[in-house]
This record gives C-alpha cells, sequence and structure tokens, in this order.
C-alpha cells in the first residue's frame, strides 16, 4: 500500500492507526507493506518512528504493543519525493520491485491518495509510468486506487479526475472513498431496512411524513481554512456523506448485497431528486450559514471569519440546510430536510424518520399535547444505535400519554469494540469489494445536484454572514424554514 | 433508595471527555455484571434534568431529590455549580451512574448524574457546556435553585434550551417585584418554554379543597355572591417575603377564575390589600401574616354577604398546627357547619419536583394565575405588556 501524502493529517489520524488495528487482528497479510510517499525528507525509520507515535495517539486500541509493532515496522518504508518527480516514482516502483521479490507482495499494488486534489492529476500521470509495464504483461498482481474526497468540486472537476483516473485505471480499480460508509451504523441501514420485514411496508410516502438527516459538527475550519474556503459545507459535507446517508435511507431493495446492485440503486435515488429550474427555489429550499464567534463546549470559538487563512470577508458557508423531495412512486411528496454545519453544539450523525401521526386521535380529551409523533432514529455517531419514539400511558388512573424511546445501542448489545471505518474500507479495497465506495455516475449524479445549488446562491443577493453564533444550531432562518411547513429540527 | 454503580471525577475536563467516560462507565457497569442480582439496565432515560445549584447547599438539595426520583424518573441529570467566576475557564465534573431496583425483579433502572463546577468566564456560557451533554431527543427540564433567576445573565440561554423551566418562588428575594418578572417572562417565552413554580405545587391541597366547596350545587351559587376573600398566613423563616409569592399565586388562582381584575392596591410588607373587579362584580382580598404554622397560608376564609332573602356564608380553609391536618368548614347562615377533614399530602421538595416532572406542556391554569397575581401587584402591568406587544 503506497500512500501518497504520508505526512498528512489523515494518515497520522486514521490510516495507520486503521492499518495498525488490522495487523493486531491479523487481517492483513503477513506480507502487506506500507510505503509512505511525501515531500518531506526523512528515512524510513523516522517514518516508522512518527507513525508509531500516531499511532500511539490515535488508535482506538492503544498503546502499540511492541512485539506487533517490531513486526509491522520492518514492512514499513519511506519514499521522499515531490508528487511530480519521476525520479520518486522510479524510486518508488523499485522499492515494491524489491518487496516482491523478497516479502512477497506479489506484484498487488493499493494505492492511496491522501493528497489534495490539485495533486492528483500530478500522482496519476505518474502512476500511469509505473502502470505501464502491468498492461504489457510483464507483471502479475492486481492494482486499486483509493481517492479521498472531495472527488472533484463540481461536476466538470469530477469528470476530468474521472477521464485522468480512466486513463490508467479501469472502473473497478477505482475506490473513491467516502469514510461514512465504512461506518457500522451505516452499513446497519441496509441491514435494519432489508433483513427486517416489518419496516419496509412502512417506509414509503404513505406512512412517512419527512425525514431528517443531520450531520452536526462542534469543531470550526481546525487549520483546513485553504481547503474549507474553496469547498464550504456544501462541498465538504452535502455532496458526498449527507447524499450517501439519503441514498442509503431512500433507495429501493436491491437484487443482491453486491457492488452493482447496491449501487445501481443508490444512484437511482440520487437522479431522483427533483432538479431546481428557478433560482427561487433555491432559495426557498435551501439555508446557508456561517458562525460568528461564540462559545462551544465551555470554550470559546472565534468566529469563522477569524480563523487564520480565512478572507475577512469570505462568503463561504460553514452551516447548510436544505429541503429535497424525490421524483419516484416511493417517496413524491415527502420532504427530506438535511442539515449540517460546523461549530454546533455537539457532534451527532442521525437520520430520522419522521411517520404520519394516526388518522384519528380518540385521546383528544387527555393531556396529549406532548404527543410526538413516532420517529425512528437511526444515530451513526456518537451512541451508535437506533431508537424508535412512541406514545405510551403514563401509569396512573387516568389517560395520560407520553412519548418514549425504545433504544437499541450498539455498545450496549454487542460487546466488541467498533472497528474504526477505514480498517474496513481499506480491508474491502484489498479484496477488491466496492460496495461500500463511490462509483462514477454516483459521484456525477452527486455534483449534479449540488452545481445547481450552487448556481442558484449566485443568482441571489450575498448571504449577510455571520448569520449564527458559534455553540448555537445555526441560523435561525433555518428553525423558520422547517416551521414553514409546521415541522421543527430534531432537538440533539 | 437508589445506589451508586459507578462513578468518575475529572477535573478540568472537556465535554467530549465527559461523553467519553459517561460512555466508558455504561461499558464497565455492563460487563462488570456477573449474573447475580439485578442487571443495570441502560440508558433508560425518560427525560433531561438540568438543575442550576448557585452552591453548594443547593447542590447537595438537588443530590438528595434525585435518589428519591431515580426510580420513577430515570433521566439524565446535570446538575451546574458556578465556582469562580474571575479563575481561568475550566470544567470540573463528577459522574455517576446510579441504579434503582425497586420496580424491576431483573433489570435495574438507571439514570446518569453528571455534577459540573464551572468556573471562569464559562459560568457565563453554561448553555454552550449543557447542550453537548443533553441526551438526544428527551424533554429538557431546568431546575433553577436560589433566588430569581430572571435578572440573572445565564437565564436566557438556559430558558431556551428548556422545555419546563421549575423554579420556587418562596426563594424570591421581593415576591412583588419577581412574580411581575415571571409573569412577562411566561409571556415572552410564548409556546416555546412551560414555567412552572413548587410553590404553585404547594397550593394544590388548598385549591382542591376550595374548589370542591363549590362542587357541591348546594353551594354553588355562593361562588358567585364571595366578596371578601380574607387569607392568614405565616412568615417563614421570620420572613414574610418566604409564603408571600403562594398567597399571592393563590389570590391570583381566585381572581383569574372569576376573571377579575384589580382596580386599588394598598400594599405594605405585611399587609396586601386588593380589591378587584368585573363590572359589577367586585372581590376584595385582604392577605395578613399570621403567627401559627411555617411556610403555607394558615386561614383562608371566602365571605359571602346575605343579599335579599339569602343568607350570608363563609367558606374557610384552615391547617392545624403541628397535626398537618386541614379543615374545611362551609357556613350557611346559621344552620349546622358542614366541616371536611384531610390532611396535607407530601410536600417536599422531591415530591414536588416528581410532580412537576410529570407535567408535559404549559399549565395554563397556573399561567392565567400568575398574570392575575401579577396584574394585582403592578397597576402598570398590562400597560407594559401592551407596550412589548404581549398582551394577545
Amino acid at each position: 500500500m503506497v500512500i501518497f501524502g504520508a505526512s498528512g493529517d489523515l494518515t497520522h489520524r486514521k490510516l495507520l492507526p486503521a492499518l495498525y488495528n488490522l495487523e493486531l487482528g491479523r487481517l492483513l497479510p503477513p506480507e502487506f507493506c506500507v510505503i509512505g510517499f511525501a515531500r518531506r525528507p526523512k528515512t524510513h525509520q523516522q517514518f516508522r518512528d512518527e507513525m508509531k507515535a500516531a499511532v500511539n495517539e490515535f488508535s482506538r486500541q492503544k498503546p502499540v504493543r511492541d512485539d506487533v509493532w517490531r513486526s509491522f515496522e520492518q514492512r514499513m518504508f519511506y519514499v521522499a519525493s515531490t508528487f511530480e518527480d519521476a525520479r520518486g516514482y522510479t524510486e518508488l516502483l523499485e522499492l515494491m520491485r524489491k518487496n516482491d521479490r523478497e516479502i512477497g507482495t506479489c506484484g498487488n499494488r493499493l494505492y492511496y491518495l491522501s493528497t489534495p486534489p490539485s495533486e492528483h492529476g500530478a500522482i496519476v500521470q505518474q502512476l500511469r509510468e509505473l502502470e505501464h509495464p502491468r498492461t504489457d504483461g510483464h507483471k502479475r498482481g492486481w492494482s486499486h486506487i483509493i481517492v479521498e474526497k472531495p472527488f472533484g468540486h463540481d461536476l466538470k472537476s469530477a469528470q476530468d479526475l474521472n477521464d485522468l483516473l480512466h486513463g490508467v485505471f479501469d472502473e473497478r480499480q477505482i475506490f473513491r472513498i467516502d469514510h461514512y460508509l465504512g461506518k457500522e451504523t451505516v452499513q446497519n441501514i441496509l441491514v435494519f431496512r432489508f433483513a427486517n420485514g416489518i419496516f419496509e411496508p412502512i417506509w414509503n410516502r404513505d406512512h412517512v411524513d419527512h425525514v431528517q438527516i443531520t450531520v452536526a459538527e462542534s469543531v470550526g475550519v481546525e487549520g483546513r481554512a485553504g481547503y474549507y474556503e474553496q469547498a464550504g459545507t456544501i462541498r465538504d459535507m452535502v455532496a458526498n456523506h449527507m447524499l450517501q446517508l439519503l441514498a442509503l435511507t431512500a433507495m429501493e431493495p436491491p437484487s443482491a448485497f453486491d457492488a452493482t446492485s447496491v449501487r445501481d440503486e443508490k444512484v437511482k435515488v440520487l437522479r431522483a431528486i427533483h432538479p431546481w429550474q428557478h433560482r427561487e427555489e433555491g432559495r426557498d429550499f435551501t439555508i446557508r450559514g456561517q458562525y460568528g464567534r461564540g462559545w462551544v463546549g465551555g470554550q470559546p470559538m472565534p468566529g469563522y471569519r477569524d480563523e487564520p487563512g480565512v478572507d475577512p470577508g469570505s462568503l463561504t458557508d460553514t452551516y447548510v440546510a436544505m429541503k429535497l423531495y424525490l421524483d419516484n412512486w416511493r417517496w413524491a411528496g415527502v420532504p427530506f430536510y438535511l442539515r449540517t454545519g460546523k461549530a454546533l453544539p455537539k457532534r451527532v450523525t442521525e437520520i430520522a424518520v419522521t411517520f404520519k401521526r394516526a388518522p384519528f386521535s380518540m385521546f383528544r380529551q387527555t393531556q396529549t399535547t406532548a404527543l410526538e409523533p413516532n420517529v425512528l432514529a437511526m444515530r451513526i455517531q456518537p451512541d451508535e444505535g437506533i431508537v424508535l419514539k412512541f406514545g405510551a400511558k403514563v401509569p396512573g388512573p387516568d389517560i395520560a400519554i407520553r412519548s418514549v424511546n425504545m433504544d437499541f445501542l450498539y455498545g450496549a448489545s454487542f460487546d466488541v469494540a467498533v472497528a474504526d471505518a477505514y480498517e474496513r474500507l481499506i480491508l474491502d479495497c484489498m479484496l477488491g469489494e466496492s460496495t461500500l465506495f463511490t462509483r462514477e455516475d454516483e459521484v456525477q449524479a452527486q455534483w449534479g445536484l449540488i452545481d445547481n445549488i450552487i448556481d442558484s446562491w449566485k443568482q441571489q443577493a450575498p448571504p449577510k454572514f455571520p448569520n449564527y453564533a458559534a455553540g448555537t444550531w445555526g441560523p435561525e432562518q433555518a428553525n423558520r424554514f422547517i416551521e414553514r411547513d409546521g415541522r421543527s429540527w430534531r432537538k440533539l | 433508595m437508589s445506589t451508586g454503580v459507578a462513578t468518575w471525577e475529572g477535573k478540568a475536563v472537556s465535554c467530549g471527555q465527559i461523553e467519553g467516560q459517561l460512555q466508558r462507565l455504561w461499558m464497565a457497569a455492563d460487563s462488570d455484571w456477573n449474573g447475580d442480582g439485578p442487571r443495570p439496565d441502560i440508558r433508560t432515560s425518560v427525560l433531561n434534568l438540568i438543575a442550576y445549584a448557585p452552591n453548594e447547599a443547593c447542590c447537595e438539595r438537588t443530590t438528595r431529590a434525585l435518589e428519591q426520583l431515580s426510580g420513577t424518573h430515570p433521566s439524565r441529570a446535570i446538575i451546574i455549580v458556578p465556582g469562580d467566576a474571575m479563575g481561568e475557564s475550566s470544567i470540573d465534573c463528577r459522574l455517576a451512574i446510579r441504579s434503582h431496583g425497586a420496580y424491576a425483579e431483573y433489570r435495574q433502572v438507571c439514570s446518569e448524574q453528571m455534577v459540573l463546577r464551572v468556573n471562569g468566564q464559562a459560568t457565563r456560557h453554561l448553555a454552550s457546556i449543557v447542550m453537548p451533554l443533553l441526551a438526544p431527543d428527551l424533554p429538557v427540564f431546568l431546575w433553577w435553585l436560589g433566588e430569581t433567576p430572571f435578572h440573572h445573565h445565564v437565564y436566557g440561554q438556559l430558558r431556551d434550551i428548556a422545555d419546563r423551566f421549575i423554579v420556587d418562588s418562596s426563594d424570591f428575594s421581593d415576591p412583588t417585584r419577581d412574580l411581575v418578572a415571571m409573569s412577562h417572562n411566561v409571556h415572552a417565552a410564548g409556546d416555546r418554554t412551560a414555567f412552572s413554580d413548587f410553590n404553585w405545587a404547594r397550593l394544590a391541597p388548598w385549591r382542591e379543597l376550595i374548589a370542591q366547596f363549590f362542587d357541591s350545587p348546594q353551594f354553588r351559587p355562593f361562588l358567585d355572591r364571595i366578596t371578601v376573600m380574607w387569607v392568614e398566613c405565616a412568615p417563614a423563616k421570620d420572613r414574610l417575603v418566604h409564603v408571600m409569592p403562594q398567597v399571592l399565586l393563590l389570590g391570583g388562582w381566585f381572581a383569574a377564575s372569576l376573571d377579575l381584575h384589580a382596580e386599588q392596591r394598598n400594599l405594605s410588607p405585611e399587609h396586601y390589600e386588593l380589591r378587584l373587579r368585573n363590572g359589577t362584580r367586585a372581590l376584595a382580598i385582604d392577605i395578613r401574616v399570621g403567627t401559627l404554622r411555617d411556610g403555607t397560608p394558615v386561614k383562608i376564609r371566602l365571605e359571602a354577604p346575605a343579599v335579599g332573602g339569602n343568607p350570608p356564608a363563609e367558606f374557610a380553609v384552615t391547617a392545624e398546627v403541628n397535626t398537618g391536618r386541614v379543615t374545611a368548614t362551609a357556613k350557611i347562615g346559621r344552620a349546622e357547619p358542614v366541616v371536611r377533614r384531610s390532611m396535607v399530602v407530601d410536600r417536599s421538595e422531591p415530591h414536588l419536583l416528581f410532580e412537576e416532572l410529570e407535567l408535559f406542556g404549559h399549565d395554563r391554569t397556573y399561567e392565567k394565575a400568575l398574570h392575575a397575581a401579577a396584574n394585582m401587584l403592578d397597576p402598570t402591568y398590562r400597560r407594559e405588556l401592551v407596550k412589548g406587544s404581549l398582551l394577545v
């Protein structure tokens, strides 16, 4: 496995801890090698030490077990080079061939692009040279490439990147990673929906009032101002994670749990999202926000515009709420409310399906003011699990009804540590299993929608930012936005 | 009684650490279970309860009350104790999972309790600490202990996250000013936050006994003829202010029930004289400090004068010293009085809190009584409401 951008934050926080945990669980083949590829000069040993420190800090299982690490680090190497320099790739090729011979990697290659999108072009061009002999039959083994998000910044750049990748790899070799899909609870959406017979009959417009998908972060931009200024929340969160969650929630049952069937159904959902025809629709169906200074978790947080590297007059969105409709028989007329933002009060990801109220209430004379509609909430993080809310009679002589929650919590029901999403996804990639990765047509459908939204924003007057304080649940307009429909955001 | 299943303490911690430690406590509690005795149940919370405890004594009171409630109202309780506001911002936390086995044979009902001692600037931003720690999608009750909250710098932010804001007006330092302020705040909160007051709950048996007089067809006609309401009350802790809000709420309740508005007020520290009217209907309310029982009204008397051929009537509810016995007496003219006796039920703090946690939505009867009491006390009340566009 070659990690391009091995000095970066993702490598330290996620990739190496994931690989270490796979090694610890004996899920990696004994001949598995890691090669870090980055600009910064360092020796193999320096790289190993750095990675050990990272694992000790960020791994879900720590401290590092020395016996495991000693064996693992012997198969860990480093190549210092810019991404444009052909000599670096020659050195990489030699190292990989040496490992093929001496360690037994058998010509299998997993390239991981953990670099900014601007570097993708240079790396893939160089990989063309590395991969070229393979097509001539000089080598055996497989080559897969994992591409980190963002996969482009609009439809055109995504198509350009696809073209570039397809010049070297065919689609089945390309693994566009959205780490949300590697989370146990996200995968459980499919199991929950399609392995149980009781939910699917009510999973439609006849019974569902609306769906809310929330991806809230309590942190700010955390030193990623350069990227964030270009992307904003709409590209950073909505274009991938949130639309994937929407697709999993709304998709039809696939004929099989395989990459083609599942992704065929997901892409149908993405293509069914009602396109906006007029700029007024963009204004009426989305709310943008940017946080100002405030307090989160008892700590002061600077406003977005006060962050280093952010334009003091920046109009970048750090909060987005939107309402989408799907043009299909199952979901026609059912609004899907999406909200995501930074500097919100807590980190939480949840999909909540709110069902229609009982058609007739025979308890009108009782204290039922607090009775809420049934809600099925799938919590992705934290407190991973599923909650069903329903009304129950309060014990006592009169008919008092209260909403109660029936909880299923992963941590309580399965006494095993949940693996990090990257562990599952890296393993799947090695096995060539692409169900949990995003296909080319999904990416294009996602960007088609996002371009549509951003185009409508461009035609509107510039927003008055900042419009919410850090530590609050977003701009007040977002509350009015949903209250206008007689609904409210869930209290999380 | 509840017992601690697992506890954890940390100094200068973040909300993320608290959340993480709470998860660890649950997992540890579950994995430590060896099959003997009731198994600790997982997250049976039905509500969030935030308690603002301005000092250690209030914190103790809260903890004691919660211990008695964990069996019937398993909750995530967050007790906030503000510390040194001038120091460095920090949160010290004590976590506990408490279990209560009285209601389940095989599994125990468990509650979570967090005591947060907050220092420095963070004391001014308590909502930012509480919000990440709330259990999602559960109603939020806020219990404010100590003096009047309405002028406090964190009042607004805490009110905005609460579905129900609970106070005890017996702690109000200036009942006249504070009840009026509370009424304005109830108006301002609209449907978003409901308010309640322990003092209102304390009045429940008194209101019940008074209302029961007029349930009887024999006495019902006298309700429209009552012209005087005498209330004799006792100072609690040698201060009139502790009991006065309760009495004023009682007066407000009566005035609201009869749709009467204050015309004249003569308010002195130990004697409130009020004249209320609606068209031809008039009522005088006379509240005096007595010397008998501590903390509650001791005697309420409603008088209906003789009119035409109808005899005079007197309805009285009297609390007996020491025994807790209450006597309700209805006397019509020279007829033999009708006497009912009952006992005042437990009005301890945990019991009052228990009742509040049973309430969802607005208690409109209480709100009307509060507004009527504020109207009785403050001649500018209605004008202020109109000015603030709060009067519908």
